[in-house]
């Protein structure tokens, strides 16, 4: 793009990332960015009708979204590249938008050699042919940063909300911060924004049982990390006084563990050799691991026809037969009513509780 | 070395068909016996189905049946992770897990499995590597395993083109043509997309196949009608597409449900290629082929009507 | 005068109701359909109770609902206890069955299995999906076959040569099932083949990864299906125990729960008579259009859910 019209760039929603989307977007990149309506009903509406029947649920999630923020007045989107399926999203993604008549620039990563440092140049570039590389490099730094706050945040929250003694205060702190995220213009704002967490945080009393219910959370990197995809699964849980656990996230998933995650494969040897899929190894030592804890349950989440995820259940009921430890299995499709995840829920909660007072 | 040769199971499915040429001419070369399950029946299907996670794609169900039929019957079952060839030439996921899947399912039968490894983007491994620390692991010598690997390969490649050779005399001949387009594994398994190509052949059409092509060539322009296309398989069978559309009167776009590559390129694939009929076929575990027949039927009646041969 | 506890299970095909006493014993049972109205239904099974009840010596100091209309029916009738239907059978269960180890259960719309170790569930599945092989697959195929849902059984037995059928998904089984309809097989043989799909789509869906060991108690409306008990007891290789009470399991399992809670309120026959109505309000704070459910006792209001979001509150 030659002429000097700033960009309007989206990127679907997904989980709590948006914030630092729009921190990378707007500061780093120097676009403008249009952060697409919260997901809902009509989302998965749209994003379903235009979906090939089979495809994997976060794709229609996505295409939804996508449609929303060209409704919104983007004029550019962003789709990632991605191990399994999620790294042809974007072709056809755009395939079925310019079928459906929308006008908009994409910039889908999949087109690029992700293994070569100089591509990540040319694609600043294309957002931005002014853009400073290394001034992009400083504030796209702050934006992974934000991401790790939203993590470990978000962690905090769900292990600990279940059991505010207050009327509500904990959620509060949270909300507050998400806020301070999603409106953070510079290192400073991120930065105070956590430590204003941190602080409220741990000032709000709980009434925690010396053993509360401790349920791990394990399962595909979309829906088991989008609050609207599992339909709110870990704070349905919370809610009931369970201590939720969580280890899959962007910061644990790709910060920490960029280069391979060869050393969480040491302590599941006997269970898998090689990597099953993009998130098997990660999830599988987490499964053992929360058994070796002694954790109460398991919940595996994935979407309907996630094939990676399908060939980890065999692992999983293994680990599950080796610790005696009850895995829910749950599969989600575009649906948006819990009634049926409720009863399923319930019912976990109950045994798991009856469990823990018998053994 | 032991006297008695050392026996190597094959099922009978998925890379099987891909590969039987490369593993048995290997194994053959190293001096051990393959042995091969039986052809897909209802019961290799319903053991395979007992034993797969429910929503699983019916071809690893059909491939865990025959892993099944081969347990206590050889040394060893092959069982490679073939993750990719490089960038963009990806297989799915599920030849990423295999080796694992089956450990854990077959977790406590006593079965030993072998498994080589082709992961060329993460662990720069390609298939040689591969097949000569598999000839080590076997106890034969590196330069054996190459040399068995060579050979293999050799016979592999030769016997594709054989093929692709007979396949392009088809094209050449009069008569409807219609390109069945899928992985082998569903295109060749009698449980599956056989029932096509049977029925195909007694109503007088000539099924040609999109993955019967020169691969290297099919690459290339696959990679034309589908840039990013990131699955070797899908984007062979793009390629093939691509180079033989305007010699057939129709396209089958045949599947197994539900295959995670096929829900995605078929789809792209129907929006993209036009100007020829094209019907989608997705196949599940139906015992009878009749339903199958009747959409064949009518795709062939929609083919003539606009021929004007109807 | 002694206590009673009154057990109620509105499901999506059938609304069952018990009354028990402190040794639970059963006082008062009924079954009856719900055709989609579950209050209609549950007036109807309470007038019905009430006939078998012995009000001069018993009175009922707490209630249980469970089942998919439990939160609206406990509200109407004020219960104690409102419990989902999974643990309502897993107690049931293991109250009269101290011993089992496997519970299949096979309702309208669920079908769930439950394993259970000391008489404590220890692990529980529910079919993910779709209906395929649950009760209303059942039923919609005998209506295509033009029989009775409570024929099933009876015609299945008298097969020798049972239909393949393919269950994996109700679409494709259907479709299956005309050809074979067409093909002409003899329709005991059809059935008997629905029959053997229904266990194998349950063992191979729900069931999968559990280990079924026997005492083994099947339940839920299909259980009264004689071609679908020979079918498990076939392919599990041991005998499946089916209470003659099994399709009250649910109802038996909440009014225990409802006896064994803290929560006391005596039940009042009268809610037979009163009016009850819902009313759909639609949530217009944002596009996911919640479908708010309203429940009044004539023209007042005594609760209502299904909102599910605060998201009023957050800025993005």
């Amino acid at each position: 793009m030659a002429e000097a019209k700033m960009r309007n760039v989206s990127f679907p929603r997904y989980a709590e990332y948006n914030c630092a989307f729009k921190y990378i977007v707007e500061q780093a990149l120097g676009c403008k960015y249009v952060m697409p309506p919260v997901l809902t009903k009509r989302t998965m509406e749209l994003g379903t009708k235009y979906s090939p029947d089979f495809v994997c649920t976060p794709f229609k999630t996505m295409l939804g979204s996508m449609i929303e923020a060209l409704e919104a007045g983007a004029d550019t989107l962003l789709m990632t590249h991605g191990l399994c399926r999620l790294g042809y999203y974007g072709e056809l993604l755009e395939q079925i938008l310019r079928d459906l008549g929308y006008q908009f620039d994409f910039i889908n990563l999949s087109e690029y050699d992700m293994g070569k440092k100089k591509e990540y140049l040319r694609i600043v570039k294309r957002f931005n042919p002014k853009a400073n590389p290394a001034r992009f490099l400083a504030r796209f730094m702050e934006g992974l940063r934000m991401t790790e706050y939203v993590d470990e945040i978000t962690c905090e929250y769900y292990k600990n909300c279940g059991f505010d003694a207050t009327d509500g205060q904990y959620k509060q702190a949270y909300q507050d911060f998400l806020t301070a995220m999603y409106t953070a213009q510079a290192r400073a704002d991120v930065e105070a924004g956590y430590r204003a967490a941190k602080r409220a945080m741990q000032s709000v009393p709980l009434d925690k049982p010396q053993r509360p219910l401790r349920v791990g959370i394990v399962g595909e990197f979309y829906t088991a990390m989008d609050a609207f995809s599992n339909l709110e699964l870990e704070q349905k849980l919370a809610d009931m006084r369970v201590e939720v656990h969580r280890w899959m996230n962007v910061t644990n998933q790709f910060l920490r563990y960029g280069s391979g995650q060869k050393n969480l494969r040491v302590k599941i040897q006997d269970l898998c050799r090689y990597d099953m899929g993009p998130t098997s190894t990660a999830n599988i030592w987490y499964a053992r691991e929360c058994a070796e804890r002694g954790y109460d349950g398991l919940v595996h989440i994935k979407s309907a026809t996630c094939t990676p995820e399908i060939d980890v259940m065999p692992v999983l009921q293994n680990i599950s037969a080796d610790y005696k430890i009850p895995v829910l299995y749950l599969t989600y499709d575009a649906q948006t009513s819990d009634v049926g995840l409720m009863t399923r829920l319930e019912a976990f909660y109950d045994m798991i509780e009856m469990r823990k007072k018998v053994l | 070395m032991e006297t008695q040769t050392i026996k190597i199971g094959l099922p009978r499915a998925m890379l099987y068909y891909r590969y039987r040429v490369l593993w048995r001419t290997f194994f053959q070369e190293l001096g051990m016996e393959t042995v091969v399950s039986a052809a897909t029946d209802r019961d290799i299907l319903e053991r395979g189905t007992a034993l797969a996670i429910d929503e699983a794609c019916l071809s690893l169900k059909i491939y865990l049946g025959h892993v099944a039929a081969l347990v206590g019957q050889c040394d060893y079952i092959l069982a490679p992770r073939v993750s990719n060839f490089g960038r963009h030439r990806s297989m799915c996921t599920r030849f990423e897990s295999t080796p694992d899947l089956v450990g854990n399912v077959f977790r406590g039968s006593g079965q030993k499995f072998l498994s080589y490894e082709v992961d060329e983007e993460m662990k720069k491994k390609d298939e040689e590597e591969g097949f000569v620390e598999m000839g080590k692991a076997l106890g034969c010598t590196a330069k054996a395993s190459k040399k068995a690997y060579k050979q293999a390969k050799k016979a592999e490649l030769g016997q594709h083109k054989e093929r692709v050779q007979k396949y392009e005399q088809q094209y050449k001949k009069e008569g409807m043509k219609v390109l069945i387009a899928a992985h082998s594994y569903v295109a060749e398994d009698p449980y599956m997309g056989r029932a096509v190509s049977d029925y195909l052949k007694r109503v007088g059409v000539i099924p040609v196949r999109a993955d019967m092509v020169d691969r290297e060539a099919a690459l290339k322009r696959g990679k034309e009608l589908s840039p990013t296309c990131k699955w070797e398989i899908n984007r062979e069978i793009l390629g093939g597409i691509a180079m033989h559309q305007n010699d057939v009167d129709g396209i089958i776009l045949l599947s197994a449900f539900p295959c995670g590559p096929d829900a995605m390129v078929n789809e792209l694939i129907t929006r993209r290629v036009k100007g020829v009929p094209m019907l989608n076929l997705v196949l599940d575990s139906q015992s009878g082929t009749a339903g199958v027949e009747t959409r064949l039927e009518s795709f062939i009646d929609i083919i003539r009507f606009k021929e004007g041969k109807l | 005068m002694e206590h009673a506890y009154l057990g109620i299970d509105v499901g999506s095909i059938s609304t069952k109701g018990v009354i028990i006493d402190k040794k639970n014993n059963i006082l008062a049972s009924r079954y009856i359909w719900t055709q989609g109205d579950p209050i209609g239904a549950v007036k109807e099974l309470v007038r019905l109770l009430e006939e078998q009840f012995d009000k001069e010596s018993y009175k009922i100091v707490a209630t249980g609902t469970t089942g998919s209309a439990r939160k609206l029916v406990g509200t109407i009738l004020g219960a104690t206890m409102v419990k989902n239907e999974i643990t309502a059978h897993a107690v049931g269960t293991t109250t009269f069955y101290p011993e089992v180890r496997t519970i299949l259960e096979i309702g309208g719309q669920d079908s769930k299995i439950i394993l259970v170790e000391n008489g404590v569930a220890v692990d529980y599945a529910m079919n993910t999906l779709c209906a395929a092989g649950t009760g209303a697959f059942l039923s919609s195929q005998a209506k295509r076959l033009g029989i009775e849902v409570e024929e099933i059984g009876e015609y299945a037995l008298r097969s020798t040569h049972p239909t393949q059928i393919a269950a994996r998904c109700t679409v494709f089984a259907e479709s299956d099932l005309v050809h074979k309809i067409q093909m002409g097989h003899p329709r005991e043989d059809i059935i008997a083949g629905v029959c053997n799909a229904v266990a194998a789509n349950y063992l191979n869906n729900v069931g999968k990864g559990k280990k079924i060991i026997s005492p083994v108690v099947f339940q839920g409306g299909v259980s009264k299906n004689q071609g679908v008990v020979a079918a498990f007891e076939r392919t599990l290789g041991c005998k499946v125990i089916v209470d003659p009470n099994g399709h009250l399991m649910g109802a038996l399992g909440v009014a225990i729960l409802a006896r064994r809670g803290s929560g006391r309120r005596e039940f009042d026959f009268a809610v037979e008579n009163m009016e009850f109505r819902t009313r759909e309000a639609g949530c217009g704070g944002c596009s996911n259009h919640c479908e708010i459910i309203c429940v009044y006792r004539g023209d007042e209001l005594i609760d209502s859910w299904g909102n599910r979001c605060e998201r009023g509150a957050r800025v993005h």
